[in-house]
């Protein structure tokens, strides 16, 4: 489980986040969406543990978390094996042997068995996100932090790794906050939603997609992303308007 | 195709400007007499003569073992104290007045000065070699730590990964990297300083000492030979560790 309660964070005295509140249960996984610069990296950052918040408190008893950053974030001068491995050392309980093991097993898991020793330029977009997929669910996460990990590939690619994404959770559940600013994205993975609005950004509204995720047909989707998407657009229209009151979702 | 062609157009611009100092160097030698300018051929058989002799091989060897000292020693303090500056801000201030005297301090004097406080020797060379050499290798390995991937230290930080995995799998071949073609330099500039300080220092091997007693003797081919036998063997070694360099590299770097 993982809640933030009245979370307000603040980067050189201007406020992003103001007074953000909610509440991820077990294997269940929540969509935040907003516009860019909104602070939705900001709530995954402070949800690593890699930034503190200015107030209020997160309650967390996930022990791994796995983070996939827009962009692999590899370490250039390691192979994908390498780059995978590399999130296993801390774990002592393990020979060097069976953290490599493990690793290659993750990347053939994910389709890249072939290209183990492989250095990340040598490897396409799509590859290398694909082995920082792999860097997260090699710890077997308790709590995994997407953030717009599938923005910039084209719409096939995009699929395919949605796809895996969702078969990965079914063979290892894990709690998950997925950042995206597509509500197409949003109704497809998560189990309910967030969206940031305004300015310092605040949870404007929520949303819970009770259908499990292998009953959600095409007009659901579709229904689901309409109405995202106009809460999106509404609240666009009313960012000049006032913006007073904060929002609180669990 | 066309990298080939363009490969081959180079060398031959290459081989054409070396055609040209050596017919340069010919017309100095029929102008002024081989006492004061031997011929290009005198003096391939000079070089010959010396890489054939073993005082000479003797001589070299002296100098390049001082020399892979010098750099190893240099590789050493310049990029330990380029990174933990890199990381302790008052260290880089702390640094600041002993880099600025290295910089400013000409070879020459800071020879003459290492002679007068502790006297001549093999020891005193290599000093001097490191010393000079100090503020090139440490302002690029602060720079290279200043420039670290702040992306990539996130993502250390989010996996929570233990700080002797950062050091090895991140910092230091991200600084030894962006550092490599400075060591090449540096490897340049030793045998140059190198030759200076035993010349300076009145070493009795090597080849500042040779190029000396050539000078002494006016045996201006044998002066000439030295300066072609030093000027190639600094163009190998720069080539050779280059084309290491390159050969690791690349295969990172492919595709970029």
């Amino acid at each position: 489980m993982l809640e933030f309660k009245n979370i307000t964070k603040s980067f050189h005295n201007r406020i992003i986040l103001h007074n953000i509140s909610f509440r991820l249960e077990n294997s269940r996984i929540l969509a935040i969406l907003g516009p860019s610069g909104i602070g939705k990296t900001t709530i995954l950052r402070i949800a690593a543990g890699t930034l503190r918040p200015d107030s209020g408190e997160v309650y967390s008893d996930r022990q791994r978390v796995g983070f996939v950053f827009q962009e692999p974030r590899l370490l250039p001068w390691r192979t994908a094996l390498a780059n995978v491995t590399l999130v296993l050392k801390n774990n002592k309980a393990l020979s060097g042997k069976q953290q490599a093991e493990k690793a290659a097993a993750m990347l053939k898991r994910l389709g890249l068995q072939g290209f183990a020793h492989y250095y990340p330029a040598q490897l396409s977009g799509g590859m290398r996100q694909r082995v920082a997929i792999a860097r997260a669910f090699v710890l077997e996460p308790d709590l995994l932090l997407l953030d717009e990990p599938f923005s910039g590939l084209d719409l096939g690619l995009k699929s395919s790794l949605q796809q895996m994404l969702l078969e990965l959770l079914a063979w290892h559940p894990a709690d998950m906050l997925y950042v995206t600013h597509e509500p197409d994205d949003a109704v497809l993975l998560a189990d309910q939603a967030i969206v940031l609005a305004g300015e310092p950004g605040r949870i404007t509204a929520g949303m819970e997609l009770d259908l499990p995720r292998e009953q959600r047909d095409q007009p659901y989707l579709h229904a689901q992303a309409a109405k995202l998407t106009a809460i999106l657009a509404g609240n666009q229209k009313s960012q000049r308007g006032s913006q007073k009151g904060s929002g609180q979702f669990s | 195709m066309i990298k080939s062609r363009k490969k081959r157009s180079a060398y031959l611009w290459m081989a054409l400007g070396i055609l040209t100092i050596g017919a340069g160097w010919q017309w100095m030698a029929m102008l002024y007499g081989p006492l004061i300018v031997p011929s290009p051929s005198e003096t391939l058989k000079a070089v010959f003569s010396l890489l054939s002799s073993l005082e000479g091989l003797a001589d070299i060897y002296q100098t390049f073992y001082r020399c892979l000292i010098a750099l190893l020693l240099l590789t050493i303090t310049a990029v330990t104290a380029g990174m933990l500056a890199g990381f302790k801000p008052w260290l880089v201030q702390f640094l600041k007045p002993l880099n600025d005297i290295l910089i400013a301090i000409p070879p020459v004097a800071l020879t003459l000065l290492v002679i007068f406080l502790f006297g001549g020797g093999a020891v005193q060379t290599v000093a001097v070699a490191v010393a000079l050499g100090f503020p090139l290798l440490y302002g690029a390995t602060l720079t290279a730590v200043r420039s670290l991937d702040k992306d990539l230290l996130e993502m250390f930080r989010a996996y929570k990964i233990s700080k002797t995995v950062q050091l090895w799998d991140g910092f230091l071949p991200a600084v030894i990297y962006a550092v490599l073609p400075n060591i090449l330099l540096a490897a340049g500039l030793i045998v140059r300083l190198m030759v200076m300080a035993e010349i300076i220092v009145g070493m009795h091997k090597g080849i500042g000492p040779a190029l000396s007693i050539a000078r002494v003797h006016m045996a201006t081919e044998e002066l000439f030979a030295w300066l072609l036998i030093m000027a190639a063997a600094v163009l190998i070694i720069e080539g050779a560790l280059l084309y290491l360099t390159k050969k690791h590299l690349m295969q990172w770097q492919a595709g970029r």
